[in-house]
This record gives structure tokens, sequence and C-alpha cells, in this order.
């Protein structure tokens, strides 16, 4: 323990993770007290009252001595505040490092859904667990914001993400794995009350009645699921906009592109379009044209063409990079790129497939239906459904105390940490010792020493 | 090791008394009975063989006996002297008419002692009631009631209405035995007078005024057993403080029970009893000290082979 926080202790600066423990100081400070009552002269009445008055004149007073509590009785009572003292674990205050807190946040869609007025299944969870937060972490915690589509960030407490970093995701995200996010100091920011219950983690589901509404499209229809039918409506068609290059510049790509469009219901254009599902721009790559190749693609199949050689250099956040093409030495150019609503590619021209083109087209077409952006208002019918009660957990001490704080990992020691553990020592010491004083403790001394056994 | 400074608290309440009431336990009648008969027996003995204590003239004729040294020259039979040439003196029965008065201090002091003092005072005092049958003298009880004298006259009064009266006392306040001797017409034509108490609030000086001719004055002064012989407390053996507290007042002394102390306090009592027996003997005045814990039965008979 440093100086500064033997000072601080001096200076009852000392915070206590489970304060009840004090109350143990209860019966030490009533054993003090009937120790002192009894060590106090016994109170006798008497009839010659005056007989004791004339003797005490003829002698000489004494000087007044105090009388203490017999040591045994002294030496209980402190080691009983010890127990209190350590039970009601001590911590100097600053001299933890601070707490960790992750929240993570479930952007699946049914939490975009509305709850109260105004206000989103996801917002009104968030208030509550945000609440639980204000109630239990110090000043100098720290906060780690997660979700399944943003960058992670570490904040104070108190201090949120930009509004940006809760904007409506593009695409749909996938179901969080809530079991492997079962760890100390998270606290689950959901609508639904994840199966089976978390060992460490905090929850904080909204619930919410089911929300009727779109729930898929296709073309220029939309499934609506409304008084617990589907039904089919007409809808405004969408686009897949090709912008960079004309489209007969990416020959059998562009060929690829009209018949995945056609099926999927979408319509192949240039130029901007509002009911856009998806921007596929060409000629992305950066510096010299020269002739680029993807050979050995996931099942084999292979595209040849010609772009900027140094691959695509801006990448959209979040996009899945595909590094295709030979490698000439160093890492290879990015050749082609994805993110929802957006593909990119570095080819400005694409001269042939290469491999099995079944292969090729597959391959492409699951690419492609990845970045697509889903209808506006759309959300699939599970999302959608009822989401049941809502559910705030409370932190209990020992799921507190698990927290991770900063630096220190679990299991790890600091010197605070042996505040409480040095108090049950000496807690202990002086229990032997008003042991050992007793008479009792005297007699059962004596009772085990070989020698007295002989004796006897 | 010295005493340690005593001091007096004001403002204090008065502290609890150990044994403030009266209890007949279920095998007092028959002690008491036991009593009786002993009384009697001893009475035959002594209307036979004599004593000069309760037995005085203007009563009924039962014999002589000779003279001891000391008694009243009055109750000598000068024609027996003249016709034998030794003394004899006068034997006779009390007559119905003769009064005893006891006088009984129930003040706060005679709730100390283990047993308490009142108890074995007011045990004393149906002994002497129950001698008083005996006797065929008519005996008075006074005592304290309300914080003023009343006396339960015990003309025909039976023993249990006597025992009724005295289990509903209680040892409180201050008046003793002062307060009811400041009324001594109360008792001007008692024959015996019986003063039972601690005597706290007495002083040897008071006995004199008392005395008249014809009336036997009989003082048995009850004492808590620690405060006739204070070493027999446990804090005398180790030489611990006990807080004395006055139990008519707020004073309260913490004194370290040691040798000092003790002789002190000794001399103190024994200067107090001797100046009381000096005062008994030159006005011949019966005085009877006892501790609590001694059995009634040998309080009365000793009163009365005195």
């Amino acid at each position: 323990m440093s100086v500064p926080q033997v000072a601080a202790a001096l200076a009852l600066g000392i915070e206590w993770s489970r304060p009840s423990g004090l109350l143990l100081l209860g019966p030490a400070a009533l054993l003090l007290l009937l120790a002192r009552r009894s060590a106090r002269p016994v109170e006798r009445v008497t009839a010659t009252f005056d007989l004791w008055e004339d003797a005490m004149r003829r002698i000489p007073p004494a000087p007044r001595t105090r009388r203490l509590p017999p040591l045994p009785v002294v030496f209980a009572a402190v080691a009983i505040t010890c127990a209190a003292l350590a039970l009601a674990g001590p911590r100097i205050v600053g001299s933890d490092p601070p707490r960790v807190f992750t929240i993570l946040c479930d952007r699946s869609p049914s939490t975009s859904l509305p709850l109260q007025p105004g206000r989103t299944r996801f917002e009104v969870a968030l208030e509550a667990c945000l609440s639980e937060l204000a109630r239990r972490a110090g000043s100098t915690d720290r906060v780690r914001w997660r979700s399944q589509d943003r960058e992670t960030l570490e904040l104070p407490v108190g201090v949120k993400p930009p509004a940006s970093w809760f904007a409506r995701p593009a695409a749909f995200l996938p179901e969080i794995e809530w079991e492997r996010e079962d760890r100390p100091g998270f606290l689950w920011v959901t609508d639904r009350v994840p199966t089976p219950s978390p060992s460490h983690a905090l929850v904080f589901a909204s619930g919410g009645r089911g929300v009727p509404g779109p729930v898929a499209s296709r073309g220029g229809e939309r499934v609506v699921w409304r008084e617990g039918g589907l039904r089919v409506e007409p809808a405004p068609g969408r686009v897949v906009e090709l912008r960079g290059v004309e489209a007969g510049r990416l020959g059998p790509l562009a060929r690829l592109l009209t018949i995945w469009a056609r099926e999927r219901g979408f319509e192949l254009r240039g130029g901007q379009e509002r009911e856009r599902a998806l921007l596929i721009e060409a000629g992305r790559g950066a510096g010299e044209t020269r002739e680029l190749r993807i050979a050995g693609g996931s099942l084999g199949w292979g595209l040849a063409g010609t772009g900027g050689a140094g691959g695509i250099a801006e990448l959209p956040e979040g996009a899945q990079v595909w590094r295709f093409g030979e490698a000439s030495g160093g890492e290879a150019p990015i050749l082609v790129a994805g993110s929802p609503g957006r593909v990119l590619l570095a080819f400005d021209g694409v001269r042939s497939v290469e491999g099995d083109p079944a292969l090729f087209a597959l391959a492409w077409s699951r690419f492609l239906d990845r970045w697509v952006l889903p209808a506006p208002g759309v959300v699939p019918l599970d999302e959608r459904r009822d989401a049941g009660a809502a559910s705030w957990d409370e932190w209990s001490e020992d799921r507190f105390e698990e927290v991770p704080r900063v630096g220190a990992g679990r299991g790890e020691t600091t010197s605070a940490d042996l505040l409480a553990p040095a108090l049950a020592g000496i807690g202990v010491l002086f229990a032997t010792l008003a042991i050992l004083l007793s008479g009792g403790g005297i007699s059962w001394l004596r009772g085990r020493l070989p020698a007295s056994r002989t004796r006897t | 090791m010295k005493p340690i400074e005593a001091r007096t608290e004001r403002g204090r309440r008065a502290p609890p008394l150990p044994s403030p009431g009266v209890r007949f336990g279920e095998g007092f009648l028959d002690r008491l009975g036991r009593l009786a008969l002993r009384v009697r027996s001893r009475r035959e003995r002594r209307e036979g063989g004599g004593e000069a204590r309760l037995l005085g003239g203007g009563m009924e004729f039962v014999g002589f006996r000779p003279y001891r040294p000391g008694e009243d020259l009055r109750r000598l039979d000068w024609n027996l002297f003249a016709r034998h040439r030794r003394p004899f003196v006068r034997v006779s029965r009390r007559e119905s008419s003769e009064r005893w008065s006891v006088l009984l201090d129930r003040s706060a002091s005679m709730g100390t002692g283990f047993p308490g003092k009142l108890q074995l005072a007011a045990e004393v005092v149906l002994g002497l009631k129950a001698a008083a049958n005996i006797e065929g003298a008519e005996v008075d009880l006074h005592l304290m009631v309300r914080g003023e004298p009343h006396r339960h006259r015990g003309r025909g009064a039976a023993l249990a209405e006597w025992m009724e009266l005295l289990e509903s006392t209680e040892a409180r306040g201050r008046g003793g035995l002062a307060r009811l001797l400041a009324e001594p017409g109360r008792f001007k034509d008692a024959r015996a007078l019986f003063l039972v108490g601690d005597l706290a609030d007495l002083q040897p000086a008071d006995i004199p005024r008392l005395t008249r001719s014809g009336r036997d004055i009989l003082l048995v002064q009850v004492l808590a057993p620690e405060e006739r012989d204070p070493t027999r407390l446990p804090e005398a053996t180790h030489g611990d403080a006990v807080r004395w507290a006055d139990p008519e007042s707020t004073g309260v002394r913490t004194v370290r029970l040691d040798a000092h102390a003790l002789a002190e306090y000794e001399r103190g009592l024994g200067a107090r009893l001797e100046a009381w027996r000096a005062i008994a003997a030159h006005h011949r005045v019966s005085f009877t000290t006892v501790t609590s814990d001694t059995p009634f039965e040998a309080v009365v008979e000793r009163v009365f082979a005195r």
C-alpha cells in the first residue's frame, strides 16, 4: 500500500463495497459497552452510608483511577471490529483502477421497431441500461460500446457515442451470438430476453408487442404482415444502379448483372435513382490502367479485364474485401469490395470469365445479394413478432465485483485489494490473543501441553 | 492501596432497593407457633425462677422470687425481707390492660440486605405479637403509612390481620423511627416500648426522653450482613471498589474496600454500637443488634431473655 493510500485511509477516504458488513460493528460496540459497564464498581445500597463517608474523611483521598475493560474483551472487540471492516469490503478511494463496462447493442431489425410514441425498442432498452450503469459506475469508469456493425468505442461513463453510431443499419444485421458475449461487465441491450439467461452479463430487454408491416419485397410487390396474416401489396420497384463505366465495357460481368437484377425484381440502370437497391461502381481502381485478373475464386472461377493497377484505394466502412488477382510481390491489390448497398470494382473493363461460368454466376450472385439494401420499411416477419415483456436486470454484489478493471486482469491482485485480507488477518490475531488471555484459553492451552499431561 | 476518591452525585435518582418488600413463607406460621411455645415455657420458668424484665408491678400477683442486684427496689417485698432477712420481689402475670407498643421502621434504609432488613423486622414484630398474646398484653403497631404515623390497634386483632398489614408494607421514603418518636403521645400508655429498625435515623441521646417509670424499652437494631461486616462482600476479598448509595438520599460514594477503608468503617461502626450499648445500660434499656440473616425466633428470644 502506498503512502497516499495510507493517508487516504487515515483520512477515512474509504468506500465500502458491502456496507452492510459494518452492521457487525454494533456487537463490537455492545461488547465494549458491557465490558465497560462490568468494569464499573458494583453499586450497593447501605443504611450505614454515613459511616462510609466518615471513614473516607479519615483516609486521605487517592488519585482516581480509571478501570479499563478486561484485555481479552478489548481484544475480542478489536477482532470483531476488524472482521466487520473486512466484511464491508474496504476500498481506498482512488486506489482502484477504473472498471470497464461493455454495452452490447443489438441492432437487429426488430430493435428498430417503435415501442412508445417516438421511441424505438432499442432506445427504451438503452435508457434502462444507462440508468443502471449510472447507479453503480464510478466517475472514472469506462464504457465500451459495441454492436454488430459498428466500430467499438471506449468512452467515459456518461458519454454516449455520436448519433451516427446509433443510425439505423443499412442492411439486415445478423443476430448476436449471445452466449459468446456472456462476460463480466457486459450489458446486453436488446428487445427480447435471450436464452439461455446469462451468468455474468446483465440484460436490458425492452420487450414489445408485435408490429405489423412489410416483411419482404420483390420487384413491384411487397408482403405485408397485418391482422395475423400475410398479404401481397403493390410496391414501387427498385433499381440497381451501375456507375463509372458503360455496361457494355463489363462484357460477361454486365450480362451477369442484368440477369441477376432481373431475377431479383430489380432493373439495372445507369444514373442516380431514388429507390436504389444496390449501387455498383466500376473503374474505382487507382493508378495506371493495366491488365487485371482474378484467378482462383472461391469456387474456381476467374475474371480478366483492365483497371487501375493499385486496386480500390478508398474502401467504404465495413467493406468486405476480395483480394483477388495475381500476386506480384507484396500485398495484392483489392479488386472487388462490398458494403451495404454498394459494390466497388477496380475493373473498368472485363474481357472474359475463366473457369466454370456457372460457378462464376453463383459466386457473384451471392456476393451481390449480400449487399442489397432491404426495401424501405421491410422487417423480417420473425423480427416483427411479439418480443415479450420488458426485463431490466440489476447488478448483484457478486456480479458487480466481477466487472473487470483497466489494467487488471481477472484474478490479479492490487495493493488496495489487500486491505480486507489484512484487516481479516489482524482480526484473527486479536481473536487468538483474546482467547489465549482469557482464563478458558489458558486452560485450553495448558491442557495441550505435553508436560501438563504428564503431571496429570 | 488507598481508597479512590469519593464523590456525591447530585440529581441522581434513588437507587433500587435489593429487598424492599415483606413475604411470609409457607412455614412461617409453624415457626411462629413453635416460638410461642418456647415463650410460654420461658414465662412459666420465669414466674418460678424469676427474671425482672417485662414483669413489673400493678399486675396479677403470682408469687415471689429472690431479688437480683439491679432490680427495681419498688418491687421488693419488705414484709418477706423483714421476716426472712433475705430480699424477695413480687412476681405477677401481666394484666390484660397492659399495653405494648411496637414501633417499626419501614424507611428505605430497611430495604437493604439479603434477606431484607424489613423482612426480619416484620417477622420479629409478629413474634412480639405472639409473645404479647401469651403474656396477655395488648400490643399496638406503629409505622409510617403514606408519610404519616399510623397506629394499628392490637386489641382483638388476629395474627393474620397483622401479617396482611405487614405484607402490604414496603421499605420506602425517609420516615423512620425518628418520625414515629416525634409524637410520643401515641404510645404514652405503653408499658413496653419496642423499637425495631436499623436505628439509622436515631441518636442514642433520643432514648432517655422515652424512659418513664414502669416502662420497658427494647431496641432491636437490624443491620444488613454487609453493614455489620463488610468483609463478607466479594469486593472486600479482592480490594475492589464498591459504589455505596444512600437509600434515603441521592448520595453515592465509591470506596475501594481495602484494609484501610474496612478498618475505618469497623472503627466507626464499633463506636456507634458502643454508644448505643452505653446509653442502653445507663437507662436500663434492652439493646439487641442482629443482622437480617438471623432467624427471627432467635431475635425474639434474645429480646425476652434480657
